[in-house]
């Protein structure tokens, strides 16, 4: 009985510990942000709490970091909403239907987790140029394209195990009924696959959010996402700690607050996998 | 190029074994020949994209990686002639070029230690967090939170932490507090310079060649965002281990440390190799960690693959480079496309 | 977020409409750019730029593009701002997408990579103007060359490096009444200081140009200035003697006075550690009198921190100057040339250098801006440095003059020299790396 007791104490320990060790980066940046440059430069762990302020918040999304933050929402959205459309029916294809070349296409398409982005990296540039989504909001359809075939593997890798687990008989008799393949995908498969679907939503959207260097390859300074706003800040000739801080806890904020809101359909979703198994 | 977009294949794996199997029941001749066409309708949009934004752009790395050109008159297909045709030379060039296999050497290093540290560290964490009895939900979510973010803002946030001025990082802080700050130690070959983190921490000196440690440092910020993913995978894999099978053991009068053993690691064998995997194909893409925190500095300690390829292409214009970026971009992919080959097997006849 | 329900029907008209864009977009790819520019008439459109400056520099920028707006009020200016560090390929990449500012900052490395792809705009014109009236001199009009046989930039901003800056409280309390005249006073009372246990010098090496500010003065006060000239155009190499004996004379500089840890700390902490007293002097260029008053206001330039350049390794005759500064191009391929020419010549003008000289910590590179409009002792003294006639000797930073590949293999031959003290290391890595001079 005691030894028990003492395990539990020794667990609840470490638990504790490695819990702060793992909020201090985040605790640092969040109270860097809200003290000024000279409180926060004598360490924040003695400043004085009263000068706490949200100015440097201000000052950081006066300085670019709206623009910036808004191209990161636009981004983001449209690539996600056109590989969660595109990937969705294409899983729905490769999980219930028969063509030519499957074996190859899904191959080609998995493949994209796994070679280094850097492999497209390079002619996306001049290809950009003789799309001509080189400039202004063009850019915009273009990295979401990317992001889009860049996705593909993911989504078909998360979507097809939920289209597959789809008893034939229910698909069957909504045909039976009279529905097209369209009609039995959409009525029946897609209701099926909506945990699977909200999860690839949240990791989608993470992952566009944050990526950087599609960001810094193929736009122009004017739609460049947070990510690449954020490293901008980084000026050799200034300190601008108050700046990068703010803008480091701003740019977290929108992937967890998603995380936060749909947690729950998403660990459902990977329960509800890891029951059936 | 995050954490979290790898979820996705636990997800999977965890979810069901994705089938590839086509519709069983065969339909009447009239929906047989609409079938022909509507799998594409289905799937052609996508493999569009595919091919234009994926396929494309990598046929066009490979063929460039056949001649010499530079970025500020970019290979393109339209035109082969306006640029040299050197064959393998690129290649030949690279491979015996001391700049690559100091990046090599910096990426093997990422991709040995980051996804040893990814498990060593959440793999402890989401065994405690399972045999947490109250609190396990808060203390899983502290340990996800970084998976959020983004692993530029993960870097920006830890050069705060390893801010070298006691009076700003809270290491060497910590440092001063117990009378180390800058101290330095030699232990044989091996030299420590305590709160040099991100500019010189250590050396080991091997005789032909020193290793040094910063790359470690650069590191440790991408296990602490992506130890989250390996949390609240291998979380999700302890459900599945039978509960049944556990009790049996204890009622056996097995201990703590042999049911880990004995059951828990095998029902997580999956798991482990999902983590693995994809931490393995993270670190060899790793780059935007190294920009914000060392841009591959001092000198060219932290240079990784990924880096080396981008200098060459946006910085080193004095000679054109980009024939030798797309050799390392296609080194790069066929090597990582043969260390997972035996995984992508696996997952394909798991599915057929 | 996304409404799964819509219909398919919705979904493929939506994916239709998409590749219709798509294709779209490809077939009109074909056709030439937007309006055909205005070859003549008063400037006017719009024309988008590209500076690397933040901070009190990016406001001084802006107070002279206003003053642009203010004479050709019908052209509208829009500026982008980039990291310092990454001017090089922000611009490679716009100019490889095809979408390359109007106008942009350069450094001369850059220049020179550009037009060899014809991909800058000629400004012959504009310089010849500007030798004749006397407001530049051909020695920096060699700096904004292309390698095209034009000139293809123009001079926005000077400076002037190797400047030993240091607070008066600190240098009174050293007994130092007068600058050191010659290397071994230059020595003598930096061993001084260091006595008493600290480093003499604030170093931010963690910016990786920090070290090549230090080199160039020493370049030119131990080898000369015809040999740094003959180094910087790869004419002579490292292993040169003279240019060997001021690796070493920098080497030992590294060993006795700098700080163990000047890799840790980049150059905005370490000028305000040295303004805080942390270290008592800091070499760099003339910038940093813009920036002193961001670490400590109540600090007066001139009375309260001031600067003496470095001595002469021998003898006593002045060194050349070690100088830099950055430079002005326009893409070639410019949707409006007229426009675009229009600001780089203001750029260069006596009005616009005037606006931004009377704002501090900046040197006009034309010569007829008058020395009266610099607003404090230290920026007129550092001023009067800059090379105005033919006769004055000076060696344009030779980083930023290389540029490309060199420049970064230099780069970082400079840290392995910060971090060994090996000059005979740093001369074979450098021999190995720049090979212009094999011939």
């Amino acid at each position: 009985m005691r030894q028990r007791r003492w395990t539990v104490f020794a667990l609840y320990g470490i638990l504790t510990l490695a819990s702060i060790i793992w909020l201090v980066p985040v605790v640092t940046a969040a109270m860097i942000s809200i003290l000024p440059l000279d409180q926060s430069g004598t360490g924040w762990w003695r400043a004085d709490l009263s000068t706490a302020t949200l100015e440097n918040y201000g000052r950081a999304w006066q300085q670019g970091l709206s623009t910036y933050t808004l191209n990161s929402f636009i981004i983001s959205i449209s690539s996600v909403a056109l590989t969660v459309v595109l990937g969705t029916s294409a899983a729905y294809a490769f999980a219930r239907m028969k063509f030519r070349l499957k074996g190859l296409l899904y191959f080609l398409l998995i493949t994209t987790m796994i070679v280094p982005v850097q492999i497209i990296l390079i002619p996306l540039v001049p290809w950009f140029r003789t799309l001509n989504l080189n400039e202004g909001p063009a850019q915009f359809l273009g990295i979401a394209l990317v992001h889009t075939a860049f996705g593909a593997g993911w989504a078909l890798f998360m979507l097809i195990g939920f289209f597959s687990q789809i008893p034939e008989e229910v698909l069957e008799s909504a045909r039976l009924d009279g529905a097209s393949e369209f009609q039995a995908f959409r009525r029946i498969a897609l209701p099926l696959a909506v945990p699977g679907i909200v999860s690839f939503i949240i990791i989608d959207f993470v992952f566009v959010w944050n990526d950087l260097l599609m960001g810094l390859t193929l736009l122009d300074s004017n739609h460049r996402p947070l990510t690449v706003g954020l490293a901008n800040l980084q000026a050799p000739q200034l300190n601008q700690d108050d700046l990068i801080s703010s803008g480091s806890i701003l740019a977290i904020i929108p992937p967890l607050l998603l995380f936060a809101l749909l947690n729950r359909y998403y660990v459902r979703g990977l329960y509800a996998g890891a029951v059936k198994g | 190029m995050t954490v979290t977009k790898k979820e996705s294949m636990t997800t999977t794996e965890k979810v069901a074994a994705p089938t590839l199997k086509a519709a069983r029941t065969p339909g009447t001749r009239r929906r047989q020949g609409r079938a022909k066409i509507t799998p594409y309708l289905f799937v052609g949009p996508i493999l569009l994209v595919f091919a234009g934004f994926y396929l494309w752009p990598a046929l066009s790395t490979i063929a460039s990686s056949l001649f010499t050109w530079g970025m500020l008159n970019p290979w393109e297909l339209g035109a082969p002639s306006e640029w040299d045709y050197v064959g393998l030379s690129n290649y030949s060039s690279t491979l015996s070029s001391a700049d690559f296999w100091n990046a090599a050497l910096n990426s093997a290093i990422w991709l040995i230690v980051f996804p040893v540290l990814v498990l060593a560290v959440s793999f402890p964490l989401a065994l405690l967090v399972w045999n947490a009895r109250r609190g396990s939900g808060i203390f899983r979510s502290i340990f996800i939170l970084p998976m959020t973010i983004s692993l530029s803002a993960a870097g920006i946030i830890w050069s705060f932490i390893y801010n070298p001025d006691p009076n700003k990082g809270v290491l060497n802080a910590l440092l001063r507090v117990v009378g180390l700050e800058d101290a330095s130690f030699t232990f044989g070959p091996l030299e420590v310079h305590a709160g040099q983190w991100l500019s010189n921490p250590g050396i080991l000196h091997l005789g032909m060649a020193d290793v040094r440690f910063a790359n470690l440092f650069v590191i440790i910020p991408a296990v602490w965002a992506f130890a989250g993913f390996g949390v609240i995978t291998f979380t999700a894999g302890l459900t599945s281990v039978p509960s049944e099978l556990l009790d049996a053991a204890r009622v056996d009068g097995a201990k703590q440390s042999q049911l880990v053993r004995h059951v828990v690691i095998p029902s997580l064998r999956p798991s482990i190799v999902v983590v693995a995997v994809v931490s393995v194909i993270f670190a060899l893409r790793t780059f935007d960690i190294v920009l914000v925190t060392t841009a591959g500095g001092p000198a060219k300690d932290t240079e990784v693959l990924a880096m080396l390829l981008w200098r060459q292409v946006f910085q080193y214009l004095d000679t054109p480079q980009g024939g030798l970026a797309a050799a390392i971009a296609v080194l790069m992919s066929v090597f990582m496309i043969i260390i997972s080959l035996p995984y992508i097997r696996a997952t394909l006849k798991e599915q057929q | 977020m996304i409404n799964l329900g819509t219909g398919q029907a919705k979904r493929r008209s939506a994916i239709a409409l998409l590749a219709t864009v798509a294709l779209g977009l490809a077939t009109t790819s074909c056709s030439p750019g937007n309006d055909a520019p205005k070859a003549d008439g008063p400037p006017s459109g719009d024309i988008r730029v590209l500076s690397n400056w933040s901070g009190p520099e990016a406001e001084a920028f802006d107070a002279v593009v206003k003053g642009f707006s203010a004479k050709y009020p019908d052209v509208s200016v829009k500026v982008e701002s980039v990291p310092f560090d990454q001017t090089q390929s922000v611009l490679t990449q716009q100019f490889a997408a095809g979408s390359p500012p109007d106008a942009a900052v350069a450094l001369p490395g850059m220049v020179r990579q550009l037009s060899q792809q014809g991909l800058l705009m000629d400004v012959d014109g504009i310089w010849d103007t500007w030798v004749k009236n006397g407001e530049y001199n051909d020695s920096l009009r060699a700096i904004a060359a292309g390698s095209d046989n034009h000139t293809d930039a123009v001079y926005v901003k000077g400076n002037v490096n190797g400047l030993i800056w240091h607070t008066t409280a600190r240098t009174k309390a050293l007994g130092m009444s007068a600058p050191p005249a010659t290397w071994p006073e230059l020595t003598t009372m930096l061993d001084k200081y260091k006595a008493s246990g600290v480093a003499p010098f604030s170093v931010g090496a963690k910016d990786v140009w920090v070290p090549t500010q230090w080199m160039d003065p020493i370049l030119l006060n131990v080898a000369g200035e015809e040999k740094f000239n003959k180094l910087a155009r790869g004419e002579i190499g490292w292993d040169d003697a003279d240019v060997a004996k001021a690796v070493t004379v920098f080497s030992t500089m590294i060993r006795d006075y700098w700080p163990k840890n000047a890799l840790d700390t980049g150059f905005s902490d370490e000028t305000c550690g040295w303004v805080k007293g942390k270290n008592a002097f800091a070499n760099n260029g003339a910038f940093v009198n813009g920036i002193v008053a961001s670490c400590d206001p109540s600090l007066r330039p001139g009375t309260d921190y001031t600067f003496f350049t470095l001595p002469p390794f021998e003898g006593t005759d002045k060194p050349a100057q070690a100088v830099s500064g950055d430079l002005f191009v326009g893409a070639k391929e410019s949707k409006n040339p007229v426009a675009t020419r229009a600001f780089l010549e203001y750029l260069g003008s006596v009005d616009a250098q005037t606006i931004w000289a009377k704002r501090g910590g900046y040197i006009a590179p034309n010569m007829k801006v008058p020395s009266s409009v610099y607003p404090t002792a230290n920026d007129k003294a550092a001023a009067e440095l800059w090379p105005k006639d033919a006769a004055s000797q000076a060696g344009y930073d030779l980083d930023d003059w290389i540029g490309g590949e060199l420049q970064s293999k230099y780069r970082n031959a400079l840290v392995e020299l910060v971090r060994s003290q090996d000059a005979a290391a740093f001369i074979d890595t450098m021999k190995a790396a720049d090979t212009r001079s094999n011939g």
